[in-house]
C-alpha cells in the first residue's frame, strides 16, 4: 500500500546542512494501523510531511499503491492528496466557517462528487464516530475530541489508501484521545482504512498493529503487537526508556 | 453542497475580513479621488498659478499621500491573506489544486477591488462636496468660490484604482505561489527574529534624523549666502538621512530591551517587548509609514496656515488703497472719472494725488547664477534695464511720507520689511537718460518703504533729490514716462463694486501703449531689437475683463487693494483647503493603518493571551500587555512624526531668511495646536482599537 525506500531529507540552515531522515525504508500494508514514535527531533513529523509531499525529500522513493509520489507535479499531487491520502492534523484544521457536516464533505466537494452520495457518506461516518448529533454545529461550538473525530471522518470521505495522522491526540485530554483512537480503530474495522500515525503518546500507539521507532533520523526498532494491548504498551515504554527520551516522550 | 457554496459560506463567515479589505481599498480611492476632483476642478485650477510653488507642493504632498494610501491598503491585504492562509492550506491539503485556489482568490480579489474602487470613486463626489462645504463655513467667504469638480479628477482616482488592483493581484499571486502547504498552514504562527540591536542605534537614529532635517533645509541657504554656491536639486536626497534615522529610532524602540540597565523594568516589560521583537521588521516598517504620514499631515497643515496668516493689506496704515501707473501718453481715467464713479457707489474719494515718474536706465550690482546654475555670482549689470524714478517732492505727495534726499544720492523704495537675497537695495550705482545718453554716478542714501510704488517697478523704484530728478530727466521722451495716480476711498471695505467698475473703465481705455506683459522693459526691448535678438517679453496680452490672469501679468495693472484682497482671499482659501485636505487624508490613512495593526496584534497573539491566562494572568495583566503594544503603535509614531513636522517647519522658516517673523511664529504656535488636535484624534482611534483588540484577544 505505502512503501518508503531509502528516504533522505536534510534541512539547510545558513552554511550548515542537518540530516533529519537517513535512508529510512518502511512498508505499510492495507488495513494496517501503524504508529511512528521517537524522541523529539528524531524525524517523525518530517517523515510524515515527506510522505504526504508537503515538503520535498532529497532522495529515495515514496510509493503509494502503484504510484511513485516523488516525481509528481503540483497538479497530480493535489489529486493524490484528494483521492488517495487522508489527513488528520494535531490542531484539527477544520474550517471555522463550515459546519461539521460541511467540513466532512469538503474532500468530496473538491472532487466534485454528487451531493446525495457525499451527504449519505458523511452521515454514515458521523454515526460511526458518534458525532451525528453535532453535524450542524460549527467547530467553535464543539469539543476538541469532537473536532478530531470530525477530522477523521473528513479524512475517510474519499476512501483514501492511507490516512496520515500527525499527533492526532496531541491536543486532547485522555478521554477525547481514546475517542479519536476508537474512531481510527472503527475505520480500520469497518472500512479497512490504513492508518499511519505519528505520535508521542505510547497509550495511543499501543492500539496500533505495529510501531516504528525512529532515532536520529533512522529506524531504531520496529515492534509488532502480538499480545494484549497492555503488554504492548509496556514493551513500547521500555523501548522509549532505552532511547533516553524525556518524560514527554514517555507519556 | 458544491464548491461554489463552500466558498460562499467561507466568505460569509469571514465577512469582517472582506469588509476590512474593501473598506481600506474604498477609503484610499475615496480620499484620493475626492481630493483630485476638487484639485482638478475649474475653481481651484483657475486660482493656482501655472508652475507655482503651491502646485508643486500640492503634487508633492499628494504623492506622499498616494504612497501612504497605497501602503496601508496593501498592508490591509496582507492581513486578509494571513486570514485566508489557513483556509487555503486546509483546502490544498485536502487536494484542491493551487490553480483552482488562485482562480478563486483572483475572482474574490477582483470583486472586492472592483466594488470598493467603484464605491470610492462614486462616493468621492459627495464627499468632496461635503468637505468643500465644511471648509466654506470656516475659510471661504466669497461667492465666486463655488464648488465645481473636474472630471479630470477621476483620472488619478481610476489610475490609482488600477495600480491598487495590480498590487493586490501581485500580492495574491505571491501568496498562492508560496512554496508549500506547510508554509501556508503555519503562516499564522510565523515570526521573524531580529538580530540584537546595539545600544548606539537610538542615539545614532536621533542624530541622523535631526541632521537630515537641518542639513536639508539649512545647508543650501548657508552655502548660498556664504560661499555663493547653489547646491543641485539632488542634494534634497539628504532628507533620506532623516528617513534612515527614523527607521533606526523605531527599530531600537521596537526591539531593544536590555536587562543590564533596569532589571525590574526589563522583567516587567518582558512579554510586551518579546511580542514586538518577533514582528520587529513589520512593526518598524509600519511605524515608519505612520511617521512619514504624520509628518505630511503636520507640514501640510503648517503650509496652509502660513498663507492664511499673511498680514491684511486693507488694515495697512501705509500707502493708498488705490494706485495706477500707465504710460504718460495713454488717455486713462482721471480724477473726474474716479470721482464720478465713486459717487455712483456712494463713496468719497480721499487723499487723491497724481504725478509723473520717469524710467531711467540703471547700472547695478545683482546676484545671479552662473551658466550651469551651480554658483551664485555677484554681477555688475551695466545699462541693463530701466527703473522708475520720482523726485523727493513727488514721492512725499504720493506716499504721504516727507523725505529729504541728498543730491548725488538715491533712496530705494522697497515693500514693507523687504528681505530678498538676489537684489541689493544698495546695488544701483549709475543712471542714464535713455534719450540723451547722459550718465550720472549715484550713491546709496537709504531705504524707503512704500508697497504700492515699489510694486510698480522692477527691481525697485528710486527717489532722487528734486534737483537731480530735474537734471537727469531733462530732454527725455514721453515714452519713458509714466503717470502715477494714488488715492483712497472713505469706506474701503465696501469699495469692491466701485473698484471693479473702475477697473473695467481702466481696461476699456487701455490701448496698445499699455499692452505689455508684466516683465516687459522698454530698454531691454530696444537693446534686443538693436542686436537683432528676439525679445521674450515683447508679446501682447489679452487686455479684457475676461482674462483671469490680467492683474497678475500686466505691466500697467492698477493695484486696487480691495480686489487684491478678494483675489487673495480666494487664493488663500484654495491653498488652505488643499493643505488641510492633504492633512485630513494623511490623518485618515494613519488612523486606518494603526487600527489595522492593532487588530492584527490582537489576532496574531490570541494564542499568547490564552497561554497567559493558563499561566494565571488575570484580565488586568493581559489588558496591560495589550495596552502597551497598542500604545507603542500610536505613541511613538505620533511623537516622532509630529516632532519632525514641527522641526522641519521651524527649520524651513528659520533658514528661509534667517529669522522667524511674527506670522511664522503665529503659524508655528497654531501648528502646535494642530499637533495637539492630531494627538487627540489618534487617542480616540487608540481607544476604539483597544476595545476591538480586547474583544479579539478574548480579554
Amino acid at each position: 500500500m505505502l512503501e518508503v525506500k531509502n528516504l533522505n531529507k536534510s534541512y539547510v540552515n545558513g552554511a550548515g546542512r542537518y540530516p533529519v531522515l537517513k535512508d529510512v525504508s518502511l512498508k505499510i500494508n492495507k488495513g494496517e494501523f501503524v504508529a511512528v514514535m521517537g524522541p523529539s527531533g528524531s524525524g517523525k513529523t518530517t517523515l510524515l510531511n515527506c510522505i504526504s509531499c508537503f515538503i520535498p525529500h532529497d532522495s529515495g522513493s515514496v510509493r503509494l499503491g502503484d504510484l511513485e509520489l516523488s516525481n509528481l507535479n503540483e497538479q497530480k499531487l493535489a489529486k493524490v492528496r484528494n483521492q488517495k491520502l487522508g489527513f488528520v492534523f494535531q490542531d484539527f484544521m477544520l474550517l471555522d466557517g463550515l459546519s461539521v457536516r460541511e467540513n466532512i464533505c469538503l474532500p468530496q466537494i473538491i472532487a466534485g462528487k454528487p451531493v446525495a452520495q457525499m451527504e449519505a457518506k458523511s452521515e454514515k461516518f458521523c454515526q460511526m464516530f458518534g458525532i451525528d448529533k453535532i453535524m450542524d454545529k460549527y467547530p467553535a461550538e464543539i469539543s476538541g475530541g469532537e473536532k478530531q473525530r470530525t477530522a477523521v471522518a473528513r479524512a475517510l470521505m474519499n476512501n483514501p489508501y492511507v490516512i496520515l495522522a500527525d499527533e492526532p491526540t496531541g491536543n486532547l485530554d485522555s478521554k477525547s484521545a481514546k475517542a479519536v483512537i476508537d474512531a481510527f480503530l472503527q475505520a480500520k474495522r469497518q472500512v479497512e482504512a490504513t492508518i499511519f500515525m505519528v505520535t508521542h503518546d505510547s497509550y495511543a500507539a499501543s492500539f496500533c498493529d505495529r510501531v516504528i521507532v525512529l532515532k536520529d533520523g533512522k529506524i531504531y526498532r520496529e515492534v509488532v503487537r502480538r499480545g494484549a494491548r497492555g503488554e504492548f504498551m509496556n514493551e513500547l515504554l521500555d523501548i522509549l526508556r532505552s532511547l533516553g527520551g524525556d518524560g514527554d516522550d514517555l507519556a | 453542497m458544491t464548491l461554489h457554496k463552500v466558498y460562499k459560506k467561507l466568505r460569509k463567515s469571514s465577512r469582517g475580513q472582506y469588509l476590512l479589505l474593501g473598506f481600506c481599498i474604498g477609503l484610499s480611492v475615496l480620499l484620493l479621488t475626492s481630493f483630485t476632483l476638487m484639485y482638478y476642478g475649474p475653481t481651484v485650477q483657475d486660482f493656482l498659478p501655472e508652475g507655482g510653488d503651491t502646485r508643486k507642493m500640492a503634487m508633492l504632498l499628494m504623492g506622499v499621500t498616494v504612497v501612504g494610501c497605497f501602503i496601508f491598503t496593501v498592508y490591509a491585504s496582507g492581513l486578509f491573506f494571513r486570514h485566508k492562509s489557513r483556509e487555503y492550506g486546509v483546502m490544498m491539503a485536502l487536494g484542491l489544486k493551487k490553480k483552482e485556489l488562485g482562480k478563486l482568490l483572483f475572482q474574490e480579489l477582483s470583486m472586492v477591488t472592483a466594488v470598493s474602487c467603484l464605491a470610492g470613486l462614486v462616493c468621492a463626489i459627495p464627499v468632496s462636496w461635503v468637505i468643500w462645504k465644511i471648509f466654506e463655513l470656516f475659510i471661504i467667504s466669497n461667492d465666486q468660490m463655488i464648488y465645481r469638480f473636474g472630471l479630470a479628477g477621476f483620472l488619478p482616482g481610476i489610475l490609482f484604482s488600477m495600480l491598487l488592483a495590480l498590487a493586490l493581484g501581485a500580492a495574491g499571486r505571491r501568496f498562492i505561489r508560496r512554496s508549500d502547504i506547510m508554509e501556508i498552514l503555519r503562516t499564522q504562527q510565523k515570526s521573524e527574529m531580529v538580530r540584537e540591536i546595539p545600544g548606539w542605534t537610538l542615539p545614532l537614529g536621533v542624530i541622523l534624523t535631526v541632521s537630515g532635517v537641518l542639513l536639508g533645509s539649512g545647508l543650501p541657504q548657508f552655502i548660498a549666502r556664504v560661499l555663493y554656491i547653489s547646491l543641485p536639486g539632488i542634494f534634497n536626497l539628504v532628507y533620506l538621512v532623516s528617513v534612515s534615522g527614523i527607521y533606526l529610532i523605531l527599530l531600537s524602540i521596537v526591539s531593544m530591551n536590555r536587562a543590564r540597565r533596569n532589571r525590574k523594568k526589563y522583567y516587567k516589560n518582558l512579554v510586551s517587548i518579546s511580542l514586538m521583537r518577533f514582528n520587529a521588521r513589520a512593526v518598524t516598517r509600519n511605524m515608519c509609514v505612520s511617521v512619514l504620514l504624520l509628518f505630511v499631515c503636520c507640514f501640510a497643515a503648517f503650509y496652509g496656515m502660513q498663507y492664511s496668516l499673511a498680514p491684511d493689506i486693507l488694515d495697512s496704515q501705509e500707502g493708498r488703497g488705490f494706485s495706477m501707473h500707465y504710460p504718460l501718453e495713454e488717455k486713462q481715467i482721471g480724477k473726474e472719472e474716479i470721482g464720478r464713479t465713486a459717487q455712483k457707489y456712494g463713496l468719497d474719494v480721499e487723499d487723491y494725488s497724481e504725478h509723473d515718474g520717469t524710467n531711467l536706465v540703471i547700472s547695478r550690482q545683482v546676484l545671479d547664477f552662473n551658466e550651469d546654475g551651480t554658483r551664485y555670482l555677484k554681477l555688475y549689470k551695466e545699462k541693463e534695464k530701466t527703473a522708475l524714478f520720482v523726485s523727493e517732492t513727488d514721492y512725499g505727495v504720493l506716499s504721504g511720507q516727507k523725505v529729504s534726499v541728498e543730491p548725488g544720492t538715491y533712496q530705494t523704495v522697497t515693500t514693507t520689511d523687504y528681505r530678498e537675497f538676489f537684489e541689493y537695495v544698495d546695488g544701483l550705482s549709475e543712471v542714464m537718460n535713455p534719450d540723451t545718453k547722459e550718465s550720472w554716478q549715484l550713491t546709496f542714501g537709504g531705504v524707503l518703504e512704500c508697497d504700492v510704488l515699489a510694486a510698480m517697478s522692477d527691481p525697485f523704484a528710486y527717489v532722487l533729490s528734486d534737483e537731480d530728478y530735474r537734471k537727469m530727466t531733462e530732454g527725455i521722451g514721453s515714452e519713458y514716462m509714466e503717470h502715477l495716480v494714488f488715492f483712497n476711498v472713505a469706506d474701503i471695505n465696501n469699495s469692491y463694486d466701485f473698484a471693479m467698475d473702475l477697473l473695467s473703465q481702466y481696461v476699456d481705455r487701455a490701448t496698445n501703449l499699455s499692452n505689455h506683459m508684466g516683465y516687459w522693459d522698454i530698454w531691454e526691448e530696444k537693446m534686443a531689437v538693436q542686436d537683432g535678438e528676439l525679445y521674450g517679453y515683447g508679446e501682447a496680452i489679452d487686455m479684457s475683463m475676461d482674462n483671469n490672469m490680467l492683474l497678475g501679468d500686466w505691466k500697467y495693472a492698477p493695484a486696487f487693494n480691495i480686489i487684491t484682497v478678494q483675489d487673495r482671499m480666494q487664493l488663500i482659501s484654495v491653498y488652505v483647503m488643499l493643505s488641510l485636505y492633504i492633512c485630513l487624508i494623511s490623518l485618515a490613512a494613519i488612523g486606518v493603518m494603526a487600527y489595522v495593526r492593532s487588530v492584527s496584534v490582537a489576532s496574531d497573539n490570541r494564542g499568547l493571551f490564552e497561554s497567559l491566562k493558563k499561566l494565571g494572568a488575570d484580565n488586568r495583566y493581559q489588558r496591560k500587555i495589550l495596552k502597551k503594544q497598542l500604545a507603542k503603535i500610536f505613541q511613538y509614531p505620533a511623537a516622532i512624526g509630529c516632532g519632525l513636522g514641527f522641526l522641519f517647519s521651524f527649520a524651513m522658516d528659520l533658514f528661509n531668511d534667517g529669522r522667524i517673523s511674527g506670522t511664522e511664529r503665529q503659524a508655528l504656535l497654531i501648528l502646535l495646536g494642530i499637533i495637539l488636535m492630531v494627538c487627540v484624534i489618534l487617542y480616540g482611534v487608540y481607544r476604539y482599537s483597544m476595545r476591538k483588540a480586547e474583544q479579539i484577544a478574548g480579554i
